[in-house]
């Protein structure tokens, strides 16, 4: 499990937190419904997690270029 | 001032809120009425009521009120000479509540009879009550007035739609020996936790009343007579209203909600003639999960306090609900596509 966790990464970590958290909330009747609950959180943070990283990518890349372009040349 | 409502002017055997004493009882003309501690033969603090401590009149068959206040005798005589005469007394209450270890106002003790000289002869002058308004603090005491209440309700009594807003205590069944004792459990709970509607002493169209559904209108008229009964939920329990409650749970799953567990469900309406169609306003509870008496009444507090926030927050309350329940029909339904790619078993 921890190694699935491992694969998953930070934002798939949280989103299995937040799936367990989801299932005790919403006590799905099914268990496929626990497994689509969890797998929707997994889904839903893994495409945040790569959003914030993108974009967190492309705030810093700027930075990059600015230093870049202090450079005598 | 003596009470800030009719509930706390009655009930004083109960409860005591109201501030009657020797200083505040006065006469017509503003003089303070010699009670307990007069000189021998001045107390007068008997006070003709002829009600119960709830201000309410008696029901056992007996005379409370000098044969409704036409009798100055000790006894009437009856139509049928043979039958011998009806003893005739008015119930008294303390206009100092002091005296015999009975501090009530309104209901102390029987007078001997009717008489003149039998009321003096237990310390009254045959005076009665009467009360002035303070219009002032009335008036502005109104526009903040709201209040939750308790109701017994018979079929035909249910839906309540004089007031302002009204819940129900659903149960999805009626008691069997095996659950009866988690039914008592909440009936307490309920009991302790509102005030009967007439107690609160302001109109029904300023209380949130949250009702327990009765088989019949006259156990539940009944019941709504006595505050505070030691029997009463034996009879709340037994003579529970399943039909108020299965329409009520069929007014709020078409509303939009579904039910699972063993109950009771707390379920709220404002205003009442919106009930049952989509855009209602519902607060719902799910209380399967209480196990002890003090859960079942901290829900109920839970609740109280919360029917009494502006109606416009029950919108938002429900809202949350019904996107859990939304989220998890959305689940089971779409979790059945993973079971037939066998993912899961």
């Amino acid at each position: 499990m921890i190694d699935v966790v491992k694969k998953l990464g930070p934002s798939g970590g949280l989103g299995v937190l937040a799936g367990l958290a989801m299932m005790w909330w919403v006590e799905p009747e099914t268990t496929a419904g626990r497994v689509l609950l969890v797998a929707i959180c997994i889904v839903v943070f893994g495409l945040v997690g790569g959003a914030l990283a993108y974009w967190l990518g492309n705030s810093k890349a700027p930075e990059k270029n600015s230093e870049a372009d202090d450079k005598p040349g | 001032m003596i009470a800030s409502s009719v509930a706390d002017l009655h009930g004083d055997q109960a409860r005591d809120r109201n501030n009657i004493q020797r200083a505040t009882a006065l006469d017509a003309k503003g003089n303070e009425i010699p009670g307990v501690g007069s000189p021998p033969g001045g107390n007068q603090h008997d006070m003709l009521t002829g009600s119960d401590s709830d201000g309410r009149a008696f029901i056992d068959g007996y005379d409370h009120t000098c044969n409704n206040w036409t009798a100055d005798a000790m006894s009437v005589p009856q139509a049928n000479p043979n039958v011998p005469a009806d003893r005739v007394r008015a119930m008294l209450g303390h206009s100092d509540r002091s005296g015999g270890a009975n501090t009530s106002w309104n209901a102390a003790h029987l007078s001997q009879g009717c008489t003149k000289q039998s009321l003096i002869n237990t310390g009254s002058a045959g005076r009665f009550y009467c009360f002035a308004v303070n219009e002032i603090a009335l008036v502005s005491s109104q526009p903040a007035t709201r209040a939750a209440s308790r109701l017994f309700a018979g079929p035909n009594q249910y839906p309540p739609t004089s007031f302002a807003a009204y819940g129900i205590l659903a149960f999805p069944s009626r008691p069997t020996p095996n659950d009866r004792d988690r039914y008592k459990m909440f009936c307490e709970a309920y009991m302790a936790v509102f005030s009967l509607a007439w107690e609160l002493g302001i109109p029904d169209s300023q209380q949130m009343v949250t009702v327990w559904p009765m088989a019949a209108e006259s156990m539940a008229d009944d019941l709504n007579k006595a505050p505070r009964r030691d029997t009463a939920c034996d009879a709340a329990v037994d003579n529970y209203g399943l039909a108020a409650a299965d329409r009520a749970f069929n007014d709020a799953t078409q509303a939009g909600a579904s039910f699972n567990g063993r109950g009771p469900f707390l379920l709220a309406w404002s205003p009442p003639t919106q009930k049952g169609q989509a855009s209602a306003l519902v607060l719902g509870e799910n209380l399967s999960n209480v196990t002890t008496p003090n859960e079942a009444k901290i829900r109920l507090l839970t609740w109280k306090s919360e029917i009494l926030k502006n109606p416009e927050l029950w919108r938002g309350g429900w809202n949350v609900e019904l996107i859990r329940i939304t989220i998890r029909e959305f689940v089971d339904q779409f979790g059945q596509i993973i079971e037939i790619f066998g993912i899961v078993r």
